[in-house]
This record gives C-alpha cells, sequence and structure tokens, in this order.
C-alpha cells in the first residue's frame, strides 16, 4: 500500500467520521439541524474514497502493475492534454450558453466535464501508449 | 535512434521480460526501446547498459545528420 493511498484512505476516513458526527449533532440538537445537507455530502464523498482506494490498492496487488518511467511520463502528459480538452469543451460549452443555443443546468454540466476528462484521459492514454512516447518524431 | 539492445539481450540469452525485471520497468518499454520509438531517461539508459554490461555511447546510436560542433571550426591562417 502505497502513502499515497493510505493518504487516501485517512482523509476519507476523516470525511465519514465528520459526517456521521455532524449528523448526530443535528439528530440531537434542532437548532443545527440545517448542517445535514453537509453531513450528507460528506458522508458519501468518504465512503467512495474509502472504497476507490480499496479497489486500487485490490488491482495493484492483483494485477502487479509496475509504474515505470514511461508509464509515469504517458499519464502526466495525458493528464495534461485531456485537462486542456477539457477546458476547450467548458469553452465551447460557455459561448453556446451565453449565446442561449443551449439550455444546461448545473448538474448537466458537470456531468459533461466528468464524462469528458474521463473519456479523453482513457482515449489518449491508450493512443500515446500505442505510440510508444509522448514526442514520437 | 538506433539501439542495440535486441544484439546484447541476445548475447546473454535474456528475454524482454527478464530484462525488463532487471531494471524495473514494464516489458512493453523494452519493446518501444528496442524499436527505438521510446528516449529514455538518463537513469534508464544507464541501467539497462549496466544490465547488458556494455556502455551508453554502445548501445544508443543516434543518426544525426547535423555536424557536430567540432566541425564547425574555422581555422583561420
Amino acid at each position: 500500500m502505497t502513502t499515497m493511498i493510505r493518504w487516501k484512505l485517512l482523509i476519507g476516513g476523516c470525511m465519514t467520521t465528520v459526517g456521521v458526527l455532524l449528523l448526530l449533532i443535528c439528530t440531537w440538537m434542532p437548532l443545527f439541524r440545517n448542517i445535514v445537507l453537509f453531513s450528507g455530502t460528506l458522508i458519501p464523498m468518504g465512503l467512495v474514497l474509502i472504497v476507490l482506494s480499496l479497489i486500487t490498492t485490490w488491482y495493484e496487488k492483483k494485477a502487479d502493475v509496475i509504474e515505470d518511467e514511461r508509464t509515469l511520463k504517458i499519464r502526466a502528459h495525458t493528464y495534461m492534454k485531456a485537462f486542456s480538452f477539457s477546458m476547450l469543451v467548458v469553452c465551447v460549452l460557455f459561448i453556446l450558453v451565453s449565446l442561449k443555443l443551449l439550455v444546461l443546468d448545473a448538474l448537466l454540466a458537470i456531468l459533461i466535464i466528468f464524462i469528458t476528462m474521463g473519456l479523453s484521459s482513457i482515449l489518449l492514454f491508450w493512443y500515446y501508449y500505442r505510440q510508444g512516447d509522448i514526442n514520437k518524431d | 535512434m538506433i539501439t542495440r539492445i535486441k544484439e546484447y539481450r541476445a548475447r546473454y540469452s535474456l528475454t524482454q521480460e527478464e530484462l525488463a525485471k532487471k531494471v524495473g520497468v514494464r516489458r512493453e518499454t523494452i519493446v518501444f526501446l528496442e524499436q527505438g520509438k521510446y528516449n529514455p531517461s538518463l537513469k534508464l539508459a544507464h541501467d539497462v547498459a549496466k544490465a547488458l554490461h556494455t556502455t551508453i555511447d554502445d548501445l544508443f546510436i543516434f543518426d544525426d545528420d547535423e555536424p557536430g560542433p567540432e566541425s564547425r571550426i574555422v581555422l583561420v591562417d
């Protein structure tokens, strides 16, 4: 288990604990009832972080994944490109919404950004991994 | 870039997997190194050269078309 995974587990644990404590506080003290929304956000976030960390640990153990310099280099480049592409998509969405050509609510906009970033990361990683290197001339 | 990894690997009867394990990289990295498609870091080049009992100079050959700086020196009488 890497240090990063340990940190993620710790943060996830803390978030879940704080969420549960806040839930208990607002149950016992009706005065603080409006913080229930905050605790309702913290608990799932913490649990997702814990579950994802455990899945990552299990997968890395099972597949014996070696993060060599080529993989790390390609991954870093991929994330940078995926982020740039997502920013471009955000700009296009902004222009479309500003010109009233498209009606978007916050949930849909976030979903589009998530999907764009995730899909572009997977596709770009696959592409660069097949190429051999990121700056192949 | 041309590499002589395959030649040296055959000399020491090493598989790509074995060499990859020796230098701590994925087998695919060795595949792309052999094909000259991946530019390794100085450390990886050193590790591969060490694993194959040779030098970096001997293992990686760069086909530079440009003349080196020493050939640009003009001697003035």
